[in-house]
């Protein structure tokens, strides 16, 4: 007999939390809802791959029946970015090239649950066993399972988690340095900080935190409602020196080194890749079919409508926060420069934004939200030789774009 | 007043209620419908070639 479909409500933003993301004033409420659409895309997706793999079914399951003990702390654990870039990497390829991540997911749950003494299965090749948002445990041996009572000791290496709190907002941040799965970036990751590298991180963002705190208190409190893990990336190997991934809602991996002004803007930068990311998930803001490339003033390649509009939403933030980074005694000068560059760079973006035949409606009302936000830095007041330098330099980079989109 | 709805708005059904373990037994051919429907767009062209990372990366990728 057919089994009957019962009604299913669907997740989606209201217009006024839409509206509000798009405007940079996501309330705790906005971003609940993000990270709620992004745990509930990735409990989808793991029912899937449970429906047609038996070995990850069994350790759904016992996620499953931890979540039922302990649903709250369960709960984070299915929003962690790692278990989210692994399932929908899972669901895609069938095969990701290392052990899979759920077993590793279980065993955290089953910490959580407070089953000190429960067996929970892990690959048995894995010598180190990472626990999503715990740490990391270090085997001698070939077991088929490790207890949560086992989570101690010297083979035992826990996450960072560091609590920074201004004026009554708290940054609860994970620096995660010691989970195999964090390498998701495609960047080189730094290796366990030092005690003495992870004491100096920790003072950087500290400051950064009570910069953006007293300064940019809007977007102090977006970080503080949906920011959570942090990864350091290796020195040396690139210049570019953060990192987003779609899949990851709350993770950026930087540069350990950055100083706490450009800590603060790299961090309310990635978190709006992060935003727009979740949205993207629940809302079409442009064609998939546009072939166009685009104009992007902080790239020198052209960049597709997805990119234009990522780079538009990120910078106009980092632009607002410069402006207020002015205002600084001791920071004025170099956030004047950047601010400058950054409003510039945002004209430019907006005038491509315009063009683009390929944005819905909804990506219409999110670009003129942006479009008032930009409005906004428009009026406020440069010194002359400064504003026209900024424009001079993105002027030029345009040209050298159309000659690389002319040239094909 | 029941707010006006954001336009574009894709077909996402909300799970988050559910207690995980009871999910995973739910043998709903509409939820299967739905869960179809998201891998199928997860597996989309576009959406492998948008995987990944965003930001100050991979020029040919959806970076910013």
């Amino acid at each position: 007999m057919e089994q009957l479909s019962r009604p299913w409500s669907r997740l989606q933003l209201t217009r006024s939390e839409f509206g509000r993301l798009a405007a940079g004033r996501g309330d705790t409420a906005a971003l609940h809802r993000l990270r709620c659409a992004q745990r509930n895309r990735t409990v989808l997706v793991l029912k899937n791959l449970a429906d047609r793999n038996a070995s990850l079914a069994a350790s759904a399951f016992l996620l499953g029946h931890a979540h039922d003990a302990a649903p709250t702390a369960v709960d984070v654990l299915l929003g962690h970015p790692w278990l989210a870039v692994w399932a929908v990497d899972r669901v895609r390829r069938d095969t990701v090239g290392r052990p899979d991540y759920l077993p590793f997911a279980a065993l955290a749950a089953a910490a959580l649950a407070g089953w000190s003494d429960a067996p929970v299965p892990v690959p048995p090749r894995a010598g180190l066993v990472p626990v999503p948002g715990l740490g990391v445990l270090r085997r001698s041996g070939g077991g088929q399972t490790v207890t949560p009572a086992d989570l101690t000791g010297r083979r035992w290496t826990p996450i960072r988690r560091w609590w920074f709190t201004h004026q009554s907002l708290t940054l609860d941040l994970g620096v995660d340095d010691v989970d195999p799965y964090r390498d998701c970036f495609g960047l080189p990751v730094a290796a366990r900080l030092t005690p003495q590298r992870a004491a100096g991180l920790k003072r950087s963002v500290g400051r950064a935190w009570r910069l953006l705190v007293a300064r940019a208190p809007g977007h102090a409190a977006e970080l503080a409602a949906g920011m959570s893990l942090f990864v350091p990336l290796a020195g040396g190997s690139t210049s570019r020196h953060s990192v987003t991934h779609a899949d990851g809602f709350g993770a950026f991996a930087a540069d350990p080194d950055l100083t706490p002004v450009d800590l603060a803007v790299t961090m309310v930068h990635e978190f709006q890749h992060s935003k727009l990311n979740a949205v993207l998930g629940l809302v079409r803001l442009c064609e998939p079919t546009d072939p166009g490339r685009y104009f992007a003033p902080w790239r020198p390649d052209p960049r597709p409508i997805d990119g234009l509009l990522h780079g538009t939403y990120a910078f106009t933030a980092v632009a607002e926060v410069w402006a207020a980074l002015r205002a600084h005694p001791g920071l004025a000068a170099q956030a004047t420069a950047r601010f400058a560059v950054v409003r510039a760079q945002l004209d430019w973006a907006l005038r491509e934004l315009a063009r683009a035949p390929s944005l819905t409606s909804a990506g219409r009302l999110w670009t003129d939200l942006l479009a008032e936000r930009v409005g906004r830095l428009a009026a406020v007041s440069l010194p002359v030789a400064a504003d026209a330098a900024a424009r001079r330099e993105v002027a030029e980079a345009e040209r050298a774009c159309r000659r690389t989109i002319a040239a094909g | 007043m029941t707010e006006q709805p954001v336009p574009d708005h894709l077909d996402v059904v909300d799970v988050s209620t559910q207690g995980l373990s009871r999910l995973l037994r739910d043998e709903d051919p509409e939820l299967a419908r739905w869960i179809e429907e998201l891998v199928a767009t997860l597996k989309s062209p576009r959406e492998t070639t948008l995987a990944g990372w965003n930001s100050f990366l991979d020029p040919g990728a959806g970076s910013n």
